[in-house]
């Protein structure tokens, strides 16, 4: 199993964090412009009505500008700023206030109101407000100029108190969302806990499904857990089956063949010695092709959930197959055949298995019937292919029909071997969703028939 | 005929050995599979028996070994693989037939004649089965030490198929042997040879059985 560098809970904490943070960073950045706008506005009115009361303070007379100055007005402003001023007359003389503060003067501009803008004077950012009053004179510049300046520090000291409090406010917001998410998220994630936790707890060995209440969303997952595990347990239960009985059918024949060598070793009666050899090499034999049965027994199993199915001409693997099973077959007289049509037909399968099916059931017609005949005939019959092995022997009686499908279902009349060839032949054909049939002909012969999908 | 086995296992290589020497041949034995190779570098041995399962160098590569040298000394393989394809495998490179483990010194004493027959034919030029021989020089059969009359075909389709009693031979494959394309030969063509090849040979101790829809095999009886 791969693991991934983080937890799916640490992944899901994170992005959610970044996005809260990226969120409050933007939200301060706004508030900071906002407040700032905000305060500028609020100082600017202030300083502006200030400027505009020291102008209507100037009257003229005899020819000069005279002004008194509302100094009470003008301390008043802010306890934390520095505040400059100066008025000056027609001429530009300063008439009263600060004789050094003399910012540029936009001339063209007075006749529309009061002008604000940011300055310098004696080292500090200040607001300058400068207010014009038209005097009854001649020449360039009849205004009356009163210039109020003051600086920076209350208005800045407003708009950052007010962005500290909102950054608290979100902050703490913040740590709430996170919080929150964060148990969701943990809620939202035990189910799998639970999964995980009832996984640990159940039996190895009993592999039931697991009972858990789990939301919607993760139902597939236990659903699927449970497919898999009934899988498993059905997986378990059959390999169970197949080493018991395994270990039954090898186990015999080994106590017979220890029992006989024993018999033999006591044995001083040659042709009583000579029986128990014979028995023993009879009974090797049977052990020998019983080994052979079952090593092809697990392979059809494994290979019938490992293996992909090929497109297979059926006609060329039967004929082929009989060819190898009856050179150096029997020698009795039978009349052997094969009929199938001339052109390709094709099945999916997996041939290796196929083979051995069709080995089984050929190597059962010639050593239990076919006394005389064996036939084998491919048709198609509709959307099938049926393959038919005929013979003349007695057939399988069809009380024994289903049990030869079983492995191990021993039928007695002194057969040798597990009984595994038409059950090999049977799984082999499940595992090609065909089936495997038994009929007596019109003619009275015994068939076996296999049906298979034919390829479209 | 000389012989060599090549198995690991000395208590199944003793049994063949004492089998073999019974038939008739002389038999070494190899437990090692790059030691048997180093032996194999002529044609001095009539039959190969191999084991797959070999300590050193594996019967397959063993086999492939002898096949590059140019030998062409019949092998027995004998295997207790499950899987099919290891033994189609070891046909595909080479080996004229195999048997599988546990197998029994009857099929093993047969499969040994069958492949010997050939390299007896080649050195005796006397080809037998059952009462019947074929001067491979001359190209005559006897039954029975008394000439039969048969066409030179008929002894060609006589020699493949007792060469192997009781493998069975396809049309097609007869075909090959027996004919070149010019002669335009058929299926029809085959069974006449046969039809008639088994008039002449009424008292041999073999017949020739036709397979309908598979081919013909001699039937020793």
């Amino acid at each position: 199993m791969k693991v991934a560098k983080n937890s799916l809970y640490t992944r899901l904490v994170t992005r959610t964090g970044a996005i809260l943070v990226i969120s409050a960073a933007i939200s301060l950045v706004a508030i900071w412009l906002a407040t700032n706008y905000a305060a500028n506005q609020a100082y600017d009115k202030i300083l502006t009505s200030k400027a505009l009361q020291i102008a209507g303070s100037t009257w003229f007379q005899n020819n000069t500008v005279n002004v008194d100055v509302p100094i009470a007005a003008i301390s008043g402003l802010s306890p934390d700023d520095k505040t400059f001023y100066a008025v000056l007359d027609t001429n530009g003389r300063t008439i009263a206030g600060d004789i050094n503060f003399r910012p540029n003067i936009p001339w063209n501009k007075l006749k529309n109101g009061p002008v604000l803008f940011n300055g310098t004077y004696k080292d500090y950012p200040v607001r300058i407000a400068i207010v014009g009053r038209r005097m009854p004179v001649a020449g360039p510049h009849p205004w009356a100029v009163a210039m109020l300046a003051q600086t920076t520090n209350a208005r800045l000291s407003f708009a950052r108190d007010l962005t500290a409090d909102t950054f608290i406010v979100i902050l703490a917001m913040g740590i709430l969302t996170i919080v929150a998410a964060m148990f969701t998220l943990f809620q939202a994630l035990s189910p799998l806990k639970d999964i995980e936790e009832s996984l640990r707890k159940c039996d190895p060995l009993a592999l039931s499904p697991l009972s858990l209440e789990v939301p919607t969303e993760i139902r597939t997952l236990v659903d699927t857990l449970n497919g898999f595990m009934r899988r498993l347990a059905a997986h378990q239960a059959s390999s169970r089956r197949v080493i018991a009985d395994a270990a039954h059918q090898l186990r015999t024949p080994v106590t017979a063949l220890l029992s006989q060598m024993e018999l033999l070793s006591t044995q001083a009666d040659e042709n009583k010695k000579r029986a128990h050899m014979a028995r023993l090499q009879a009974l090797t034999r049977e052990l020998g092709s019983l080994v052979n049965q079952l090593i092809h027994h697990a392979m059809v199993q494994q290979r019938a959930q490992t293996t992909p199915h090929i497109p297979t001409d059926l006609a060329e693997l039967v004929r082929t197959q009989m060819t190898e099973v009856l050179s150096g077959g029997p020698t009795r007289d039978i009349d052997v055949s094969i009929e199938v049509p001339d052109a390709p037909c094709i099945v999916d399968a997996d041939p290796t298995t196929l083979r051995e099916a069709i080995k089984n059931i050929l190597h059962n017609a010639l050593q239990y019937g076919a006394p005389s005949l064996l036939r084998v005939e491919l048709v198609r019959r509709s959307r099938y292919w049926e393959l038919r092995f005929v013979d003349d022997g007695p057939g399988i009686p069809p009380e024994a029909w289903r049990l030869v499908r079983t492995p191990f279902s021993t039928r007695g009349g002194g057969r040798s071997g597990a009984s595994l060839g038409l059950a090999i032949a049977h799984e082999v054909m499940i595992g090609h969703r065909g089936r495997l049939q038994f009929a007596f002909g019109e003619d009275g012969l015994f068939m076996v028939i296999l049906i298979f999908r034919a390829r479209r | 005929m000389r012989i060599l086995l090549v198995e690991d296992v000395a208590d199944v290589a003793e049994a063949i050995v004492a089998c073999t020497q019974r038939m008739g041949h002389d038999t070494d034995w190899e437990s090692n599979g790059k030691r048997a190779a180093d032996r194999v570098t002529a044609d001095f041995y009539d039959l190969l028996i191999l084991d797959i399962m070999l300590p050193d160098l594996d019967g397959l590569s063993l086999l492939k070994r002898v096949r590059d040298r140019k030998i062409n000394t019949p092998v027995l393989m004998l295997t207790a693989l499950a899987e099919i394809e290891e033994r189609v495998q070891a046909l595909d490179m080479g080996a004229n037939d195999y048997l599988v483990k546990p197998f029994d010194f009857r099929e093993l004493e047969a499969r040994i004649r069958a492949l010997l027959r050939q390299a007896m034919g080649r050195s005796t030029n006397v080809l037998a089965c059952a009462n019947l021989t074929i001067d491979l020089k001359s190209h005559t059969a006897q039954l029975d030490g008394n000439a039969l009359d048969l066409t030179r075909r008929e002894v060609m389709l006589l020699e493949t198929l007792i060469t192997r009693p009781g493998r069975i031979f396809s049309k097609s494959e007869l075909i090959d042997r027996l004919f070149n394309i010019d002669e335009n030969p058929n299926a029809n063509t085959v069974e006449q040879h046969v039809a008639r090849l088994r008039k002449k040979l009424t008292g041999a101790h073999f017949n020739i059985r036709t397979l309908r829809g598979l081919g013909y095999q001699v039937i020793v009886s």
